[in-house]
């Protein structure tokens, strides 16, 4: 863990920086699509997340990987994205004809073949849900935690959980049907 | 072990394995073992480090390293700068009575401008602009199609990761543009900065109909007449400026039309 190795971000150089992102960038970006839905804007966050991470990296002591780590920053930061986007809702802009926007489609279509339907699912939920069970759903679709994993990352005991597990499933369920027939 | 590997588990394999580092505990032991016999999990290792090359070749790790020190490093420089100005905003926004004032119409901006070779490879840099619209003591953001009318004021409010140069356009039904900002001529420097309100009010006329304003952002300054044509070609193109796209500038663009019934 190059932040333990550092123990500051104000001295991490960029070597350090590039394998951390070597090491879990494409994991954020993925989490980030999740939320958000949008391989641009997950890409924004992504470079975000990591913004935040040296910004904090005086704080991070260690209590968890650098990848839980990176990843509870990246739930914070689209879960407020995601809450801004309620209050405003997001202005896109048509995809451009670029260089740029064919290799945003090209990293699109690898994300959606790793495991799209996890994406799918976790996105569908989003604007249906409250910012805790957002998480849930991230931690519960696209991370794959067990019910005790979960529990434990948001200090719920396991029942919750699991109570909460089954309403998200029928809400995708519900939500993934009507937009099948629609 | 006869559960597939769960994704989390996967990806803490392969994160490992970049690193070059051994499994050490019982359970990822297991899961390495798990994934050699199991077709099913060998496929979804393998699908995973598909897409992730596909991010590393998109984003390379020292371009997006040197991209996020430079960006964070603006960001630290730009928040004592914006923190006055920040504060600007916000007492504009608590006079004009608002707690009922909504959060900011976002602009963000997602297309990356194109760079000259020696420039290196920037990765996706932010930049927004918030509009807002203040009437009597009421402050609101200002959304896609939204009612103005005369006398109403305008602010702005921009976000940016990099210093940019901005060129507001506005164009409107007629197919009319003027300059909005800067005030003279061309387009203006910005600094990098957080919500910095820009020192510019528009108080609208009484000529009815819409309006489209249309933001952009370059990292030189702009022509301001070849920024003209391209959005009137774009007008014309794209058939008024309720339906008007992406405008042929070399610039980051956004925009937000309202209208004055």
């Amino acid at each position: 863990m190059w932040l333990l190795e550092t123990g500051t971000g104000r001295g991490v150089t960029e070597d350090e920086l590039a394998r951390l992102y070597a090491e879990h960038g494409y994991l954020v970006l993925r989490r980030c699509m999740a939320y958000l839905g949008d391989v641009s804007r997950a890409q924004d966050a992504l470079q975000e997340v990591f913004v935040r991470a040296l910004r904090s990296a005086d704080g991070f002591r260690g209590d968890a990987s650098a990848r839980t780590w990176l990843c509870r920053i990246a739930d914070h930061l689209c879960i407020d994205l995601l809450r801004r986007e309620r209050r405003s809702p997001f202005v896109a802009l048509p995809a451009g004809e670029g260089e740029g926007a064919a290799r945003d489609a090209e990293l699109a279509s690898a994300l959606l073949a790793d495991d799209g339907e996890a994406l799918r699912t976790a996105r569908s939920l989003m604007s249906a849900l409250d910012s805790q069970s957002q998480r849930l759903a991230v931690l519960c679709f696209v991370d794959e935690l067990t019910q005790e994993e979960i529990a434990a990352e948001l200090g719920l005991s396991r029942r919750t959980v699991g109570k909460r597990i089954k309403a998200l499933r029928e809400r995708a369920r519900g939500l993934l049907d009507s937009e099948g027939t629609s | 072990m006869t559960e597939h590997v769960s994704r989390h588990h996967l990806e803490e394999l392969i994160a490992r394995s970049t690193r070059a580092g051994r499994a050490s505990t019982r359970q990822e032991l297991q899961a390495e073992a798990h994934v050699l016999s199991c077709d099913v999990c060998t496929t979804r290792r393998r699908s995973i480090e598909t897409a992730r090359a596909a991010l590393l070749a998109r984003v390379p790790a020292e371009d997006f390293a040197r991209a996020t020190l430079a960006r964070s490093a603006a960001e630290e420089r730009s928040t004592s700068a914006g923190s006055a100005r920040r504060a600007k905003v916000l007492r504009w926004s608590v006079t004009g009575g608002a707690l009922a004032v909504a959060a900011a119409c976002l602009l963000w901006i997602q297309r990356p401008v194109p760079l000259a070779p020696s420039e290196g490879i920037r990765f996706k840099g932010t930049a927004a602009l918030e509009v807002f619209v203040k009437r009597g003591q009421r402050v609101a953001t200002v959304h896609d199609g939204e009612a103005l009318a005369a006398g109403d004021q305008l602010g702005f409010v921009y976000t940016l990761s990099e210093p940019r140069h901005l060129l507001l356009l506005s164009i409107d039904d007629t197919g009319a543009i003027s300059r909005y900002y800067p005030v003279d001529a061309g387009s203006r420097a910005l600094p990098a900065g957080a919500r910095v309100q820009l020192e510019l009010a528009v108080e609208l006329d009484g000529h009815r109909g819409e309006e489209r304003l249309v933001a952009l952002f370059a990292d030189t300054p702009l022509d301001e007449n070849a920024a003209r044509r391209a959005l009137g070609a774009a007008f014309q193109r794209d058939g008024g400026l309720t339906t008007l796209e992406a405008i042929d500038v070399p610039a980051q663009q956004a925009s937000v039309w309202f209208r004055k019934p």
